[in-house]
C-alpha cells in the first residue's frame, strides 16, 4: 500500500513536471530542448508508473467496471472514490483557470493559451483520480473474474 | 452519521467448513477480496448480504453478526456445556 502511495505521488508529480516543462517549451525560451527532454522524460515516468499503479494493482479495472459487475463493497468504494475525485478535479480545474486569468491579467505570458499537453493531462487526470483516491486510502484492489 | 463496527464469525464458520475465500465468495455473490474485508471486520455488510451469509451458513443473523465483540465459538460451546452440567 505504501508502494502505491509512493507511485501515485511519482505519477502525479511527473504529470505536473511535464506540464511545467511544456509550458516553458510553449513560451519559446532558450534551451527549449532541455524542457522538451524534461517533458518527454516526465511523460515516460507517467507511463511507467501507470502500469504497476493502476493496471497491475487492478484499480483501473475497478474504477472503470460497470456497476453490475461490482459487489456492494466495491460499489461503495468506487462511489466514494468518484465523489472525492470529482471534488479534487473541480478544484484543480478552477485553480488552473484562475492561474490562466492571472497570467493574462498580469501580461506574464500572453502567447500561452491552454495547450494540448494540458488538456490531455486533465483528461488523463479525470480518469486516474478515482484510482489515486483508492490507492491512497485502501491499496491494491485486485478482482478475480 | 458514524456507523458502528460489526463483529462477525464469518472466518470461523468458513474455516470450520473447509471453504476457501473464493468458494465462500462465489456462494454469497461477492468478490473474494470482500470476504477478506468482512472477515477482518473492515466492512459492514448490507442487510441483504448479511442474510445471504446467514442463509448460506444456516445460522441466524444474530449468531453471525454482533455489535459487541464475540467470544470464540469454542468458548461459547464450553459455557453451554458448563451450564447444562450445572443444571444436572
Amino acid at each position: 500500500m505504501k508502494n502505491l502511495k509512493f507511485l501515485s505521488v511519482i505519477n502525479l508529480a511527473a504529470l505536473l513536471v511535464m506540464n511545467i516543462a511544456f509550458y516553458f517549451v510553449f513560451r519559446g525560451r532558450v534551451a527549449s530542448h532541455l524542457y522538451d527532454g524534461a517533458g518527454i522524460a516526465s511523460l515516460v515516468v507517467v507511463a511507467v508508473t501507470f502500469i504497476p499503479l493502476f493496471w497491475k494493482s487492478g484499480i483501473w479495472k475497478l474504477t472503470h467496471a460497470k456497476a453490475d459487475k461490482l459487489d456492494e463493497r466495491e460499489l461503495a468504494l468506487t462511489h466514494w472514490a468518484l465523489s472525492e475525485s470529482y471534488g479534487w478535479f473541480a478544484v484543480i480545474c478552477l485553480v488552473i483557470m484562475l492561474a490562466f486569468s492571472f497570467i493574462g491579467k498580469m501580461n506574464i505570458c500572453p502567447q500561452y493559451t491552454i495547450s494540448m499537453p494540458l488538456v490531455a493531462s486533465l483528461i488523463y487526470l479525470s480518469h486516474v483520480l478515482p484510482g489515486v483516491m483508492i490507492a491512497w486510502k485502501y491499496g491494491v484492489q485486485k478482482r478475480s473474474e | 452519521m458514524k456507523t458502528r463496527k460489526l463483529y462477525n464469525r464469518i472466518k470461523g464458520l468458513r474455516v470450520e467448513r473447509g471453504l476457501s475465500r473464493k468458494q465462500l465468495a462465489d456462494q454469497i455473490g461477492v468478490n473474494p477480496q470482500t470476504v477478506g474485508y468482512l472477515e477482518r471486520q473492515d466492512y459492514n455488510p448490507s442487510l441483504d448480504l448479511a442474510f445471504r451469509i446467514s442463509e448460506f451458513f444456516e445460522f441466524p443473523v444474530e449468531f453471525i453478526f454482533s455489535t459487541s465483540s464475540m467470544k470464540p465459538m469454542s468458548e461459547g460451546l464450553r459455557d453451554e456445556i458448563n451450564d447444562s452440567l450445572r443444571f444436572k
